[in-house]
């Protein structure tokens, strides 16, 4: 069989010296025999070897002809392979152009995506701890939220766990003020331990990082850089070491610019924390705990250290901390952190990559079998006047090894091009200082590409030589023109059904992403986000250092925007909607006048936000009852709240308007806020609003959430977001906004202009981003199946011709041969729908956790996508029947 | 060997026709190298066995499957590679015996009139 001969000469390379010692052996024997007859003829010993020798001729020559036998043919014939395999190719275009045309398409978008995956998800932080970096929280399981801020004391508990912990630091993101230009500049920092910057093991790209002297109470102010601020602002300078940054009016020595691409929560700049360890309140909760996990640790076995630590830390404060009885310390990967969002996405990714690949093979199978039917006559002919069986089939392999490998140098090509236009479709938001811009196509998955596609390209190339070699040559040279060896055939039909299901259900699954995420869009937010523009800012200690000062900076600024031309609404508030992560959401607990709760139950809480008179209006989150802000509710007046309509259900049921409550406990981060210094005043609710999304565009259920005027918490409001509504363009008025701040006080910076359909287009970003590329392979895949079903019923149709013909003259008319020839691509179109359908729902309940609001089996989905599919497809079956219509019966019945 | 022609007298192999001799060879059951030459020129009386072309084509016919190789004794005692038939091999002697049948009576057909007017 020709298998086992190319198998015995692949194995013949390595035995070779084994076969040419027995060939000897063979020949020495030959030529024994030879003297043994000449003897026998009486002929000396002598005389007869040579007369042997001479018989037998040249022994070399016979054992280095016979070697070649071994091995592979000689390069010249395998250039004539080649030469032939690009005749053969010119000489049916249009379907090796398809073939090409598809392992180039499959190569470069496969490589290009996954590469980009790659880089976001995969290795989003590249330090050589990432895998063992942690960050410690407290979970509060009853009331199903997270402490993510500590306080001195507890991260010194937590630095005790050295059996578990390498290394354990602290840090806090913050924002600095640096007058340096000619204009106030804001730039996000991060204030941590010299631990917690020393943990990553990332070496600085120039100086060093900050030294355990240097990271104690009153101890130098020194900065390092982040390597894009560096650029930015020094041109990238390597004389900025030991030069004077100044922050918040203080000068910091530059001491060190970190690698590009370094993050350690965000920011540009960072600066020793230089934590007082004399300070032992355990309420200051302000840091996040960080840790690295000594080698060999795993999570879980931290999770059980530090659940044993918060046992002992409940008994131990009992009296004095309460709380800690209902909340336990553990682990949180940061790369888990970071990626989460993404997951979801590379996993519909990795789904599709597969299906694409999958898709693309059975297609290139499909065609390389079509043109073996067509080819099938030549083969007989050339095996009639004597080519070899094994000749045949590597005239084959030759001609799809050449194929493929020109598909697959196109294929590298265009996937090295199309990275970067791939790379456009990402949300910036994941893209943000972590990921290096200049990805690098991912090489393992190139190969991966490469390979499965040549594989299939080569092996289904031979494929037909094989199977036709063992066929009967006068069978096939009389068949000539009316098609079909049945296995080859039925291969090709099995291929195509796979292939209609296969697109069905990339198709639907890319349908039920685009509905879900269309369902998102219309949710009810709670609040309109077209037309608002948002920035934040934050008064300086040193300039406002009274209540007074602060509530009047914030009036005047008000009044100021609110005159701004095109500006029909202004407010303030400490957190834009959606415009935190869960984590920096800051809770109260909270107690109900007239509904006190059982001793030892869990207390109520509640999120809160201060904010201005017109927040509301700006946000349009409707009123319910009662009444919003008012310039008059200030610090003269009984506190009033604003509740949402969640708070209002769930803690009066009976009404809200006029009931009384009080603040208790406070979660979050303490530096942003002042301690609580009126817990026990009542707090009256004179309005109901419309629930409102808190964190996200898909959070559920809304928490219950109360709102205080700022006028009666101005020490609470130096940092501060303020949301204008806008008749036209919202980024039109930036330029005035600028100018009104810079009017008030030419030393305030701002931040972050940013629209709030922006804000929700990020809290949406993962989700769009798996729509956008599952599109790309939705389009990919269908336009390969149309590909394929479309080259598939031309070659039925050209190798037709001669049937139709005698059709056509015995009398069929158009339509019959229209008949004849679609029936087919509709059998195998509705065999292939009704395949897909089931294997759409399966896939459906893998993404169902990226659906909302559609249900995985929805028929009106699956409806919609199976009639495009059967639409396309039968289309590409009907454009070359049509050309089977119009065939000439006397020239189709004309002998070539 | 008395009726050994000298080498120069012989007919040369019609090209590609070798394998089918070597194949006819071995109806008779095994035989080495040796045997199969001496075998096809004393049955021909007429054609000469080249040795750098019958080891190439007996690798070629293993490497087909038609005929398999083994170690054994010869007659006078010599330890020599036989070579027999397998059924793929007889299959194939058989087709293309009917062929070559088939070419002989075809080309007699055209080089009978001519051989006659000669």
């Amino acid at each position: 069989m020709g298998a086992r001969r190319t198998l015995s000469r692949l194995l013949g390379i390595g035995r070779r010296e084994a076969r040419d010692a027995e060939l000897r052996r063979e020949i020495a024997t030959h030529l024994a025999l030879i003297e043994d007859e000449y003897r026998r003829d009486g002929l000396t010993d002598d005389e007869a070897r040579a007369r042997a020798r001479r018989e037998f001729g040249n022994v070399t020559t016979v054992r280095e002809r016979t070697a070649e036998a071994w091995t592979f043919p000689r390069i010249d014939t395998v250039l004539q392979d080649v030469r032939y395999a690009g005749r053969m190719i010119r000489r049916a275009p249009g379907l090796s152009l398809v073939v090409m045309t598809i392992v180039a398409v499959t190569i470069a978008a496969s490589t290009a995506l996954y590469s980009l995956a790659d880089a976001c998800i995969l290795h989003a932080i590249r330090y050589p701890v990432t895998a063992r970096w942690v960050a410690v929280r407290a979970r509060k399981p009853e009331q199903r939220t997270f402490q993510n801020f500590s306080s001195v004391p507890e991260l010194m508990d937590v630095e005790r766990l050295t059996d578990v912990f390498q290394s354990v630091g602290a840090i806090i993101g913050t924002g600095f003020t640096t007058s340096q230009g000619d204009f106030p500049e804001h730039i996000d920092g991060t204030r941590v331990t010299a631990s917690g910057i020393a943990m990553t093991e990332v070496a600085p790209l120039l100086g060093r990082i900050f030294t355990a002297d240097e990271d104690r109470p009153g101890g130098p102010a020194v900065v390092v850089l982040s390597y894009e601020l560096w650029q930015r602002k020094y041109n990238g300078d390597r004389s900025v070491l030991g030069r004077q940054l100044p922050l918040d009016g203080v000068p910091h020595a530059i001491i060190g610019v970190m690698p590009p691409h370094f993050s350690l929560w965000g920011g540009d700049v960072w600066v020793p924390l230089q934590l007082d360890r004399t300070h032992l309140d355990r309420e200051a909760r302000q840091y996040w705990i960080i840790a690295v996990l000594r080698r060999g640790v795993t999570q879980s076995r931290a999770d059980a250290r530090l659940r044993a630590l918060s046992e002992q830390m409940a008994i131990d404060y009992r009296v004095t901390d309460p709380q800690y009885a209902q909340q336990h310390y553990e682990t949180w990967g940061v790369l888990e952190a970071v990626t989460a969002g993404l997951k979801p996405a590379f996993f519909a990714l990795t789904i599709a990559l597969v299906l694409l690949l999958l898709l693309a093979c059975i297609n290139i199978a499909t065609l390389l079998l079509a043109r073996a039917v067509t080819r099938g006559t030549e083969l007989s002919v050339r095996a009639a006047i004597g080519a070899g069986r094994a000749r045949l089939i590597r005239q084959m392999l030759t001609e799809s090894v050449v194929l493929s490998c020109a598909g697959g140098a196109a294929g590298v090509l265009l996937a090295i091009c199309a990275l970067p236009l791939v790379f456009r479709l990402i949300p910036p938001d994941f893209l943000s200082s972590t990921v290096d811009p200049a990805v690098h196509v991912n090489v393992a998955a190139l190969a991966i590409a490469v390979a499965a596609t040549l594989v299939t390209g080569v092996l289904f190339g031979a494929l037909p030589a094989v199977l036709s070699s063992g066929s009967n040559l006068a069978n096939a040279l009389r068949t000539r023109g009316t098609s079909a060896s049945g296995t080859g055939r039925r291969m090709q039909r099995l291929l195509l059904v796979s292939e209609i299901a296969l697109v069905l259900v990339v198709l639907t699954s890319t349908a039920f992403t685009i509905v879900s995420y269309r369902r998102l869009q219309m949710l009810d937010l709670g609040f309109v986000p077209d037309h608002v523009l948002t920035f934040s800012f934050s008064v300086a200690d040193s300039v406002y250092r009274n209540e007074g000062s602060i509530a009047a900076y914030h009036a005047e600024l008000l009044d100021r925007l609110r005159r701004i031309p095109g500006v029909t609404a202004a407010g303030e508030t400490t957190l834009l909607p959606l415009g935190y992560r869960t984590v920096d959401v800051t809770t109260y607990d909270v107690d109900i006048e007239g509904r006190p709760l059982p001793p030892g139950a869990i207390p109520r809480n509640a999120n809160f936000r201060i904010v201005s008179p017109g927040f509301f209006e700006a946000a349009r989150t409707p009123v319910v009852a009662g009444r919003t802000f008012l310039d008059g509710d200030d610090g003269a007046k009984p506190a009033v709240a604003v509740v949402n309509e969640t708070m209002a259900r769930e803690y009066w049921p009976d009404g809200a308007i006029g009931r009384v409550f009080r603040l208790r406990e406070r979660y979050g981060r303490r530096d942003l806020l002042a301690p609580v210094a009126a817990s026990t005043r009542p707090i009256t609710v004179i309005g109901v609003v419309h629930d409102a999304k808190q964190t996200g565009v898909i959070e559920a259920p809304v928490r219950p959430e109360f709102f205080l005027p700022l006028a009666q918490r101005p020490s609470d409001t130096r940092t501060m977001a303020v949301m204008l509504r806008t008749t036209g363009d919202p980024e039109s008025v930036a330029g005035a906004v600028r100018r009104v701040v810079q009017e008030i006080d030419p030393g305030q910076p701002i931040a972050g202009f940013r629209t709030l359909d922006d804000s929700v287009a990020r809290s949406l970003g993962a989700r769009r981003m798996t729509l956008v590329l599952l599109s790309f392979f939705a389009v990919v895949s269908l336009v390969l199946a149309a590909l394929g079903l479309y080259a598939t019923t031309s070659h039925g149709v050209a190798q037709r011709t001669r049937e139709i013909g005698i059709r056509m003259a015995l009398g069929a008319d158009a339509g019959r041969v229209l008949n004849l020839i679609v029936r087919e691509g509709v059998l195998v179109t509705a065999l292939g729908l009704a395949a897909g359908i089931l294997a759409s729902l399966g896939a459906a309940r893998l993404i169902s956790a990226q659906l909302y609001g559609v249900s995985p089996a929805d028929p009106v989905v699956l409806g919609s996508v199976a009639v495009l599919l059967g639409v396309v497809s039968i289309a590409a079956a009907c454009i070359p029947a049509r050309r089977a219509v119009r065939v000439d019966p006397l020239r189709a019945l004309q002998p070539d | 060997m008395a009726a050994k022609k000298t080498p120069e007298d012989r007919l040369d192999l019609v090209q590609g026709t070798l394998d089918m001799l070597v194949l006819r060879t071995l109806v008779w059951g095994r035989t080495h190298g040796h045997g199969i030459a001496t075998a096809i020129e004393r049955m021909s009386a007429e054609l000469r066995i080249d040795h750098g072309s019958l080891y190439p084509a007996l690798q070629r016919l293993q490497q087909e499957g038609w005929i398999a190789a083994e170690w054994g004794t010869s007659d006078n005692n010599r330890k020599a590679k036989f070579y027999k038939l397998t059924a793929a091999g007889r299959r194939h002697l058989h087709a293309e015996s009917t062929r070559w049948d088939r070419l002989v009576a075809a080309i007699g057909r055209v080089m009978g009139p001519a051989s006659a007017a000669e």
